[in-house]
């Protein structure tokens, strides 16, 4: 028999996920209207709601927000497109490769939805000169966007919440996350090379045009504040070479100052507020034009779902699916097939966020209660799983949303099916490669 | 609109919220418009008079991108000769055209110079009859075709546009650039 408190959290959870899939109540106050009835009714009594928030992932998504919202001010992500645009010379194929290299690069150290709000209207734009179908475009720079995001602690929410919660360093990721990131970025290029190269073929005297248009965009004109973009780049790069030395700062500063503790570190949100502080001082920004900007939806969103999987944790469900994985999994390698392709799989259609917030407590679960499964590994096929599976669907991950919401907007329609044959085919391909890499390193 | 359309549209407005907006007029700033992007472009016709003093270094730009060959013509009014003659005879009227001849060719020599250091080929043509008529049977020749804001004159602090090229715009079938 199922205690009714353990149906009860059951139920709201998948309520909550259900109207998170569908959207007509905003996601944030859906998952804040389960998480208040959950602490209502007693389930996650008021006193642990905030044991429940994990706040290294709430406080660095807010820094990384601040340190972009006070850098796109200045112009830098439009001054970044025409630049792309401008490298490709006309060429249609090398517009393909380039825009999502520089969409994957950017999203792996930048949030992937400013990312692409900003990268596509430039990618539209070359399209219409090339008078060429933008569709292939516009999917590439998603899928770039999700392999791109995967290849960093800061690129993708789901990577920001295993790290907080698993205390993944931003180098762990970078050794192990990055090199999956890049050929799976590889394996999706060949694979719109196959599928689209044959109609992106444009003759010498088209090209000639195309590189003349877009020759005559001037990049600097896009900067809107000379000094606040060289700021910017600036205060990036600080924040970058912070990342990569929050683990061993203390031991870095200890050289030149030996009074610092070499037993220092930096947590990934303490380097990312430090960002925001720097650049909020350094630019002189109107700290209530920025703090406006900050997607409190999010943040709350990301609350909300922390109370409930939170009902799932005091409830026992998480701990009772834990056992029913450990129970028909005998290895780690098993763990991690699992794992990997149920987050892929569940992400494509329940976006990745809600879906990861649900798999960490498991995975912590997993970790008390077998001793023969290392949950390590388990985190990285987590990660594979979450970021890549979020390009199954059209609804897999926030990216997808907001360049098929431009597309619709821009009179650009691709459909469901559309984006699944091109997705589900890249989804199986990319975590597949990754699973097997991981394999290799584990 | 289906369920998927309404879907992607519903959850793009909760994740973007009203952003995408700003981008595109942050854009808008610095990317060509529509009329600016049309492609196959080889022929423009860019009309002149005495109230069109110069050209706008964009519009030098865009005449560059495209590579394509700018026809200059430059039209007498030929209604305000006759009228010219009727009150001042005809030796005034005359005077008059010569004048405007003179005007018309000084303009199109210094801006077919500008276009010719910029690597483009012009054409100069001057002849007197009536703007709106002429140049919408010109155009018919052209790609694009490029209008002064003050062409035809008559542009006064109330108007944005001068009426001539106001009608231009609207009966020319071709592909305007209004600068």
């Amino acid at each position: 028999m199922i205690p009714i408190e353990t149906l009860i959290a059951v139920v709201i959870f998948l309520l909550t996920y259900a109207l998170i899939i569908d959207e007509r109540i905003h996601r944030a106050v859906a998952a804040m209207a389960g998480a208040a009835v959950l602490v209502f009714i007693g389930i996650v009594p008021w006193d642990s709601v905030l044991e429940n928030i994990d706040f290294g992932t709430i406080f660095l998504l807010m820094g990384m927000m601040i340190i972009v919202n006070v850098a796109s001010n200045s112009g830098l992500f439009e001054y970044l497109a025409i630049r792309t645009a401008k490298a490709a010379n006309g060429s249609p194929i090398k517009v393909l490769l380039l825009f999502s290299i520089v969409t994957a690069v950017t999203s792996a150290f930048l949030d992937n939805v400013t990312t692409v709000l900003l990268m596509t209207p430039m990618l539209l734009y070359i399209a219409k000169v090339m008078n060429l179908n933008p569709i292939p475009f516009l999917l590439a720079e998603i899928m770039s966007s999700n392999v791109g995001g995967m290849a960093t602690l800061i690129g993708d929410p789901p990577n920001i919440m295993i790290a907080s919660s698993a205390g993944l360093t931003f180098n762990e990721f970078i050794f192990i996350m990055t090199p999956i990131a890049v050929v799976d970025l590889a394996i999706v290029l060949i694979m719109f090379f196959v599928m689209y190269g044959r109609q992106m073929r444009v003759d010498d005297s088209e090209k000639k045009i195309i590189k003349k248009t877009i020759d005559a965009l001037d990049e600097r004109a896009a900067i809107k504040d000379e000094t606040l973009f060289k700021k910017s780049i600036i205060t990036l790069v600080i924040v970058v070479a912070l990342f990569f030395m929050h683990n061993n700062i203390g031991e870095l500063l200890h050289f030149v100052l030996p009074f610092v503790d070499p037993s220092m570190t930096l947590e990934p949100a303490e380097v990312a507020l430090i960002g925001a502080a720097i650049i909020l001082f350094w630019s002189r920004s109107s700290p209530e034009m920025i703090f406006e900007k900050i997607e409190w939806t999010a943040l709350f969103f990301f609350g909300g779902l922390f109370v409930l999987v939170g009902g799932l944790i005091n409830t026992g469900v998480i701990s009772d699916l834990a056992q029913i994985v450990i129970n028909n999994v005998s290895t780690t390698g098993e763990a991690m097939f699992v794992i990997a392709w149920f987050a892929a799989i569940a992400s494509a259609i329940v976006d990745n966020i809600p879906l990861t917030a649900a798999l960490i407590p498991l995975i912590h679960d997993m970790g008390v209660t077998s001793t023969a499964i290392d949950t390590y590994p388990l985190w990285w096929a987590l990660s594979l799983g979450a970021c890549l599976g979020g390009n199954g669907t059209a609804i897999g991950a926030s990216a997808n949303v907001v360049v098929l919401g431009i597309g619709e907007r821009e009179g650009i329609k691709i459909t469901f099916v559309d984006f699944l044959k091109v997705g589900i085919l890249a989804m199986f391909l990319t975590v597949a490669v990754g699973l097997g890499i991981l394999y290799l390193m584990f | 609109m289906g369920y998927y359309s309404s879907l992607i549209n519903r959850k793009f407005k909760d994740v973007v919220g009203n952003r995408y907006e700003g981008v595109l007029k942050e854009y808008r700033e610095f990317l060509l418009t529509e009329e600016e992007v049309v492609k196959d472009v080889k022929s423009i016709l860019l009309p002149l008079d005495i109230f069109v003093k110069e050209i706008p270094e964009e519009l030098y730009e865009l005449f560059g991108i495209y590579g394509a060959e700018v026809t200059l013509v430059y039209i007498s009014d030929r209604d305000a000769i006759a009228m010219v003659g009727e009150i001042l005879g005809e030796d005034a009227a005359r005077e008059y055209a010569e004048k405007k001849e003179k005007y018309g060719h000084s303009l199109m020599d210094k801006i077919s110079e500008e276009l010719e250091q910029r690597g483009i080929s012009a054409k100069k043509r001057l002849f007197s009859g009536h703007k709106l008529d002429n140049i919408e049977i010109l155009a018919k020749d052209y790609d694009l075709v490029a209008i002064s804001l003050n062409y035809g004159g008559g542009r006064g602090d109330d108007n944005e546009i001068s009426p001539v090229a106001q009608r231009l715009v609207h009966q020319v079938n071709k592909a305007v650039v209004l600068y």
